[in-house]
């Protein structure tokens, strides 16, 4: 008699093998799941307004007027526009900052920005977030619709003065707006419930755990 | 290192009282998913809600199973050997579950970026390779965040919360998962006492950080659930933030004092909060691995600033102070918050200051604290050694030469403290190295590739830009490895390895 094998209790390796099934069966489920959980809603498409803007500036390219940047380039090349008044597109994110005498915003100008939406209602990746903060002066108004989990916020155009350190926000790159125009209005929230079949998945899956962890385990009879 | 510990084949007794451990914790993971999904459920965030339902229901189904392979008549056996194994397992199988939400809504590009993420959280390293998450759900980000809330007290730690009926059976999880030295001599107690100083931390912080995000300008709704996600990311040192843009994003001094307090609270050792709790402030003055961390932050916080205003990028103190300072404060507290997008270190600051933040990042915060690195407490018994080198060998051969130092009380500089700080140092330094190696092989510069190396051993969590969903999926494991590492300090890995290599070549007689 092998002395190790007998420190393990009889049923063991039924429940191994049951643990193994489960197993199995809870990452196709979860596959299947993933499949269909994020996106359904079609991308709101690239935002028309962007062709009347000008043609974007290069890091090594002529320093021509007028300038537009991008995020990007704002952090590989930021000195060479530092101050310059220059052009910018993005979709406001996040939180509208109010403040004195004006309010910042997070302009992202990312491909689920300025193209596809939000990844979670598309389902569409295109990489990760980029974009600038910028500072608009309450004349301009404070009402804009900030990008959500379920739709793509107002996207604006702004001409204004780029602080690759700016002073006034502790030493970050900004852009200080003078002109604001709303080239995309926030898309509508759609807030699409999942299906019953994924829903009927989650509850399953849930009561099967809370069945199993409130019921006692079987204890063998001496 | 590991044979010699586990010479001996682990039992299939042993190897099931470290599965149903494993169960327990998982099952802490599981509940805990239970606070967004409310979340979700208040906000109408639909598919997060369904993401996070499965995913609790996933994690306390397979916790159920593993806690169950063994009968209740049958009292579950944990040896030093299988607390560290499994201590070693469940850092790797937790993350598993933690970013099943996240990876259910599509935020990853692949299941291992999903898995890369889960690892970053529960070890509070704060690296990430979400994409899009400036449209996350609030529910999924709060999850992000309360993961690395669990990973900084420790799952473990958690777990002995929950399970006071057996925290004797488990104080030997407690020894291999970084703290190795019980603040109190009961392992329940000093369990409950960590709770007790890291609820504390977190009420007092997320009230302060509201207030500060409310007069910046949030709606009171989103202004506390970013303030509660900060004060959890900061307090368990892990570096997450809710936006992109990380900690930049706010344009706020008030909330970046707030969270420097609670990054410097994060990093000093729960065995200072005790004696603070105790025997009163007079403690910090006396403590000497806080002193030594005075003097490493200081010196490293007013290099880099000189250094900073070196390069000509920042023209003004309040500048220069808010991004120099905060941001090596950051580093040397292990939490990786970012006040300017990550690629602006390797275009901006030069060559020095990156090299002073890796620096920094390297040491690390106090022991047995919420934070990662070598630690301030190995560099400090080092530096110690060498003095009392130096002074033996100006003196005469018959001089006894004692060094000693203040943790709680006086305590002599012993052979066996100096062996283990200067062996388990140089094990990060090396490890620091190795994962530079890895990316170097890949044509990256050596600035970023140490730089990216040393914040994922470390726990850190600052990237110079070259961690992205696109990087090869070898860095991605060399970088989970590290983190894995990094925050077990290598002993409860080694004791693993040894158990896998201790079942595979022994036969049973």
């Amino acid at each position: 008699m092998n002395p190790h094998r007998r420190t393990v209790p009889p049923g063991t390796a039924k429940r191994l093998a049951a643990l193994v099934v489960v197993l199995a069966v809870l990452i196709v489920a979860l596959g299947w799941l993933r499949a269909r959980l994020p996106g359904g809603t079609p991308a709101p498409g690239p935002v028309a307004g962007l062709a009347q803007l000008p043609p974007l500036a290069t890091c090594d390219g002529p320093s021509t007027t007028p300038i537009r940047i991008t995020s990007s380039l704002a952090v590989q090349c930021g000195q060479r526009f530092d101050d310059r008044t220059i052009h910018y597109a993005g979709e406001v994110v996040g939180d509208v900052l109010e403040r004195d005498r004006g309010a910042w915003v997070q302009l992202n100008d990312d491909a689920y920005a300025l193209d596809l939406g939000p990844l979670p209602r598309t389902g569409i990746q295109a990489g990760t977030n980029s974009g600038l903060a910028v500072w608009l002066p309450t004349d301009a108004g404070t009402t804009w619709t900030p990008g959500r989990h379920d739709r793509r916020g107002d996207v604006l155009a702004i001409t204004g003065t780029f602080h690759h350190a700016d002073p006034d926000d502790g030493g970050g790159t900004t852009i200080h707006a003078q002109s604001i125009a709303t080239i995309a209005p926030a898309t509508a929230p759609e807030p699409r419930a999942p299906s019953g079949t994924v829903i009927v998945l989650a509850a399953t899956t849930l009561l099967a755990a809370a069945t199993l962890r409130t019921r006692p385990i079987p204890t063998r009879r001496p | 290192m590991a044979g010699i510990l586990l010479t001996v084949r682990p039992s299939n007794a042993d190897l099931l009282g470290g599965v149903h451990h494993l169960g327990r914790l998982l099952a802490v993971v599981g509940y805990s998913m239970l606070a967004p999904l409310a979340v979700g459920v208040a906000l109408r965030e639909w598919r997060s809600v369904t993401a996070l339902a499965t995913s609790v229901g996933v994690t306390l189904l397979v916790a159920a199973l593993l806690e169950r392979l063994q009968r209740p008549e049958v009292a579950p056996r944990l040896t030093w050997g299988t607390g560290a194994a499994t201590v070693a397992v469940t850092w790797l199988v937790a993350p598993a579950f933690g970013t099943l939400p996240l990876w259910l809504t599509g935020v990853y590009s692949s299941g291992l970026d999903a898995y890369f993420d889960g690892v970053s959280a529960l070890t509070t390293s704060g690296l990430s390779l979400a994409l899009d998450l400036d449209h996350l759900p609030q529910s999924l980000n709060l999850w992000r965040h309360l993961m690395q809330f669990l990973g900084g007290q420790g799952i473990v730690i958690v777990a002995f919360a929950l399970a006071t009926s057996s925290g004797g059976n488990l104080s030997t999880l407690s020894s291999v998962e970084g703290r190795q030295e019980p603040i109190l001599p009961n392992v329940v107690t000093t369990a409950r006492f960590i709770a007790r100083v890291a609820g504390t931390y977190l009420a007092f912080g997320t009230l302060a950080l509201w207030a500060a995000l409310l007069a910046g300008g949030f709606t009171p709704v989103r202004g506390l659930l970013h303030a509660a996600d900060l004060a959890m990311a900061a307090f368990s040192t892990g570096g997450f933030a809710p936006m992109s843009t990380s900690v930049g994003y706010y344009h706020s001094i008030s909330t970046e004092l707030v969270l420097s307090v609670l990054m410097l609270a994060g990093a000093a050792s729960f065995h200072l909060h005790f004696q603070l709790w105790r025997h009163g402030p007079h403690e910090i003055t006396r403590n000497s691995e806080f002193r030594t961390m005075v003097v490493t932050l200081t010196t490293l916080t007013a290099a880099t600033v000189v250094g900073l205003a070196a390069t000509g990028t920042y023209h003004d103190v309040e500048a220069l102070l808010r991004k120099g300072a905060f941001t090596a404060l950051s580093a040397h507290t292990t939490t990786g918050f970012a006040v300017v997008a990550g690629p602006a270190y390797e275009t901006q600051w030069g060559v020095l200051v990156p090299a002073l933040l890796v620096i920094a990042m390297a040491i690390g915060a106090m022991g047995a604290s919420t934070g990662g690195g070598i630690k301030v407490v190995r560099v400090m018994l080092a530096a110690k050694a060498v003095g009392e080198e130096i002074r033996r060998a100006l003196l005469p051969d018959a001089a006894v030469v004692v060094s000693r130092y203040h943790a709680g009380q006086r305590r002599l500089l012993s052979d066996r403290a100096i062996r283990s700080a200067t062996l388990v140092g140089l094990l990060f330094l090396g490890t620091y190295l190795l994962g530079s190696l890895v990316a170097l092989g890949y044509g990256y510069g050596l600035e970023q590739a140490l730089f990216e190396s040393t914040s994922a051993t470390a726990t850190i969590g600052l990237t110079s830009g070259l961690l992205a969903p696109d990087i090869p999926a070898l860095l991605k494991v060399t970088y989970i490895v590290q983190m894995w590492l990094g925050r077990l300090e290598f002993m409860a890995c080694f004791v693993l390895a040894g158990y896998l290599l201790t079942i595979l070549r022994t036969r049973r007689p």
